[in-house]
């Protein structure tokens, strides 16, 4: 396999969409239920530990960009290769297909969940994972450029949701927040590792890379894209805690969407049931991406047609996500995805960058040398 | 092109496969009252619409017994021809013995089934919620339901009512250091009038203040945009002002209307050891109704009329934090600002110290206008 990519002109894009692309694999899933998870570690200061992972995603997002400069057009799974040699290089880089095959499966089960407890309590799981695989399909085969444009489009149909969060903002109470720092440093960085899984997604930057129109402009796009996600995510868990009272905000495993519940228009009485709805287009370019991610990254690694290799995931994510049964599966095996994603977001990226700077120096004292 | 034919009819058919719900053959319940019976038993009140054309009334009221809120829905289902469902769900009413005895209980699955509006109106009887719901004096309103509800949200919006919604209800049930608090409803010559509120310790009521003390208790806890309150001030230190007798010479105090009431509060804890608070007022309104007949373009009328407008305000707030410290109920949520200085690590803390408060009131208060005549 190559370690460069070359990408033909008609299938780049410019770095402007790469911010719809990484921001919208991040918003998805996780935030709906983000709240609940960061307030049951750093209580009050919920929105610190929030900040505290807006950075360190920051910091990765260099390192990532770094990793990339190194090479000229070269992607993860190259890079891998060409740094670790060929069989654990291939290793790596099937465990972060799988894993983007793990996100898609909690991505489907919690947003079919969610669906069976707002909207049809008696909906099939399978009927609910088959609408939306079929749109998922339709929209890899049609490659990369097809995937910007539902980021883009669904990003652009989304993201006024955020302005009818008027109403419980005007329900806040502030003191909620008070005492400020009240909690330990330690819980704050627990509370900062438990909003990961909201978060992950970006590292689809080491992955699309190689289709950047004009590099140089990457790493902003990639930046601006990360801080306008920990600002989407700092909006929600301010606006959740000030409006929910701290044991009920604990309670509730939604409390993105159970905060819709309080928004009424004459027209529409029942906003949140819209809200659930409309969430699929939250949900959809997430799994989109993710799935473009796990072909891509299997036709890179083995040299798989990226179409059948999509069909034959297609069908195994249908049968996987029928699998799980309840709450408490979801719940664990979500866990695993997300402690997954934090060491493949968060962590592996600020290892990756001094092996591989390690690499290229030794390299050019090589060239010199010889 | 016959493959898409092919998928796209497969896919308008799958959608059949989702539950459908035919409105004639609803029965859209609006209100639920809920009265404990003994052994435990929950006797449950429902009103629902049906579309039905056929049928001679808008809505139905039903009564069944269970020993959960949904077994009630289950068993009512057993005396209707209509699939009952909760998505209209927009009052609920507690019998005072279950509230009493505490709401939680049922309030679970309000907060549970994600069918069930947070804007839900909780509202406690005064006796038996199966009375108030059987009530057939409503006005003009469509069903009983209907009546009870636009009678409390136009309260609520007229700021006469605190804002007890089900989210209100739980976000306070929740909260360190502050009580729910609940409108009552009760009748009066068969119909349901709103007369107290209701105290609650947790989710359970243990006292009862009247409504026009409700002001006061808004006065503290948040602001007025545009509240209504009547007075009764001394008459002796307004002789002098008295332009004319108008002979109720018996009546030893003046009574003045005041609308348009605008306000706002700081309340803040002196120290956290002797449980001191200290409480600024400040309020504007006009004077709408004077009993007597007074020289208001004095000056020195109206500086009288603000200050003692003004005292009668701060011993009417003492009287009402006494109330809640008798009861140890905090609905205004002194403890959410004992809070800030000393967490609190769980709700019964806050209910000892609660009897110990002290509150230094201090109200200003102007007279903006006075009417069209002099």
């Amino acid at each position: 396999m190559k370690i460069q990519l070359q990408v033909p002109v008609g299938l780049q894009i410019k770095a402007f969409y790469l911010f719809f692309l990484i921001h919208t694999v991040q918003v998805g899933s996780g935030i709906m239920g983000v709240s609940t998870h960061v307030y049951s570690q750093a209580k009050q200061d919920a929105w610190i530990s929030i900040i505290v992972a807006g950075i360190w995603m920051s910091i990765s997002v260099f390192c990532m960009s770094r990793i990339l400069q190194q090479y000229e057009s070269a992607d993860l799974p190259g890079i891998q290769v060409d740094i670790f040699g060929r069989i654990i290089g291939k290793f790596l880089g099937t465990v972060a297909a799988l894993y983007f095959f793990g996100f898609m499966i909690t991505l489907l089960l919690n947003y079919i969940e969610v669906v069976q407890v707002f909207l049809f309590p008696t909906i099939p799981t399978w009927l609910v994972c088959f609408f939306l695989l079929s749109l998922v399909v339709y929209a890899v085969l049609g490659g990369i450029r097809v995937i910007v444009g539902v980021s883009f489009l669904f990003f652009v149909g989304t993201v006024w949701l955020l302005a009818v969060l008027y109403k419980p903002i005007t329900l806040m109470e502030w003191n909620h927040f008070l005492p400020i720092m009240g909690t330990s440093y330690t819980d704050i960085i627990k509370g900062a590792y438990k909003s990961t899984y909201s978060l992950i997604g970006f590292e689809a930057l080491l992955f699309v890379y190689p289709y950047v129109q004009n590099k140089q402009k990457a790493h902003l796009a990639a930046q601006q894209a990360v801080w306008g996600t920990t600002i989407l995510t700092l909006a929600v868990v301010v606006i959740t805690i000030g409006y929910f009272s701290g044991p009920q905000l604990e309670r509730l495993i939604w409390p993105t969407l159970s905060m819709f519940k309080i928004i009424q228009f004459s027209f529409a009485e029942r906003f949140d049931i819209i809200a659930v709805g409309l969430w699929m287009m939250v949900i959809l370019p997430n799994m989109v991406t993710a799935m473009w991610l796990c072909t891509h990254t299997f036709k890179r690694i083995y040299g798989l047609r990226q179409k059948q290799v999509l069909y034959m995931l297609a069908a195994l994510l249908f049968l996987g996500t029928i699998l799980f049964q309840d709450r408490l599966q979801i719940n664990y095996f979500t866990d695993m995805v997300a402690t997954l994603g934090f060491y493949i977001a968060f962590v592996y990226p600020l290892v990756l960058l001094p092996i591989v700077l390690l690499k290229n120096y030794i390299r050019r004292k090589r060239g010199t040398s010889q | 092109m016959k493959k898409l034919i092919c998928i796209l009819c497969v896919l308008v058919l799958l959608t059949g496969c989702v539950e459908r719900k035919y409105i004639e053959r609803l029965g859209i319940i609006t209100v639920i009252g809920y009265d404990l019976l003994e052994e435990g038993f929950l006797e449950g009140t429902l009103i629902f619409f049906q579309f039905d054309p056929n049928a001679n009334s808008v809505s139905q009221i039903i009564t069944s017994r269970a020993n959960s809120a949904k077994g009630i829905r289950q068993d009512a289902n057993l005396k209707s021809s209509k699939q009952l469902v909760s998505g209209q769900l927009r009052l609920a009413v507690f019998g005072s013995q279950l509230a009493e005895k505490g709401i939680m209980r049922v309030t679970d699955t309000l907060a549970r089934d994600a069918a069930v509006s947070d804007l839900l109106y909780m509202t406690i009887a005064e006796e038996d919620a199966k009375a108030i719901l059987s009530s057939n004096k409503m006005e003009d309103a469509a069903d009983i339901g209907n009546y009870l509800n636009s009678m409390i949200e136009k309260n609520i919006q007229n700021e006469v009512l605190p804002y007890s919604t089900l989210h209100q209800f739980q976000h306070d049930y929740y909260d360190l250091g502050r009580d729910p608090i609940l409108p009552m409803l009760n009748l009066e010559d068969g119909k349901p009038v709103l007369r107290h509120l209701a105290l609650m310790q947790d989710d359970r009521m243990v006292g009862k203040l009247p409504v026009k003390k409700g002001f006061y208790l808004k006065l503290i806890e948040s602001r007025f945009e545009a509240g209504h309150l009547e007075v009764g001030l001394p008459r002796e230190k307004f002789k002098p002002y008295f332009k004319s007798n108008r002979n109720h010479e018996e009546i030893d105090q003046m009574f003045v209307t005041f609308d348009e009431i605008k306000s706002k509060s700081q309340l803040v804890l002196n120290s956290p050891d002797s449980l001191s608070f200290n409480l600024d007022i400040t309020l504007e309104g006009r004077i709408l109704e004077i009993s007597d007949d007074l020289k208001i373009q004095d000056p020195k009328v109206v500086k009288l009329l603000e200050e003692e407008f003004a005292s009668l305000i701060e011993d009417e707030i003492k009287s009402v934090v006494e109330v809640f410290k008798e009861n140890q109920v905090d609905p205004i949520g002194f403890g959410q600002i004992y809070n800030k200085e000393r967490p609190l690590k769980e709700k019964g803390e806050w209910r000892k110290l609660m009897s110990d408060i002290s509150v230094d009131t201090n109200v200003k208060t102007r007279i903006v206008r006075h009417g069209i005549i002099k």
